[in-house]
């Protein structure tokens, strides 16, 4: 193998490394502040939602770490820097940036659609639900586009 | 109509350089010449430029415009 194959592979790892931190990151977010929302439904208790808090959060902090950890690492290896993060991968970033917008502009113009047609939404329902969209969904897009 | 069309792999392969080679030249991802050559992603000018410098062309010979 040769040494321009060895740097690139291990170049590959870290990016995939980093696309699974981000997947992992994103769902543990989405479901740590979505848990949230559970409480005001009917059927769930806030010791339910408190426990799969207790869960999700844990497993979002840590891999915020690693993501912050590997960014610095990452960081000071100049000759992994560009074959990681190149012009491919900053246009999937603005791209996933521009996924979570419309999609928080989509879930914004649902609830006045909803309240408009006289159904009520508990704040506390809707508002986890939004922010943890709002951070998962770029995340979640950005992990997606950066395999295909 | 125009469409943006490279032969990038053409003269990757005249210099015999594997896409990991020019990637690592280059500064990018494999990944990233890979989509250039199927014509999935168009490189930024500058990207053009440093490509075209490592493979000791000319960007116009690497890039180009083709009618639909």
């Amino acid at each position: 193998m040769s040494d321009n194959e060895k740097l690139l592979r291990q170049a590959e790892r870290y990016a995939g490394m980093r696309r699974a931190l981000l997947f992992i990151n994103a769902l543990s977010y989405f479901v740590w502040i979505g848990a949230q929302a559970l409480q005001f439904l009917p059927g769930f208790t806030p010791h339910q939602s408190a426990l799969i808090q207790f869960v999700a959060g844990p497993i979002w902090l840590v891999s915020l770490l690693c993501i912050l950890v590997m960014g610095v690492r990452l960081y000071m290896r100049r000759d992994l820097r560009g074959l990681v993060d190149d012009e491919r991968t900053i246009k999937i970033g603005n791209q996933a940036f521009q996924v979570g917008y419309w999609v928080l502009l989509i879930g914004i113009a649902l609830v006045y659609a909803l309240l408009f047609c006289g159904i009520q939404i508990e704040g506390g329902i809707f508002l986890p639900i939004l922010l943890s969209l709002g951070v998962a969904v770029p995340g979640l897009t950005y992990a997606a586009l950066y395999r295909s | 109509m125009e469409t943006f069309k490279n032969r990038l792999r053409d003269h990757r392969g005249a210099r015999n350089l594997t896409q990991a080679d020019l990637a690592v030249m280059a500064q990018v991802s494999r990944k990233t010449i890979n989509t250039i050559e199927n014509g999935v992603f168009v490189p930024s000018a500058f990207l053009a430029l440093k490509l075209a410098r490592v493979l000791e062309t000319r960007v116009e010979d690497l890039f180009y415009l083709e009618n639909l």
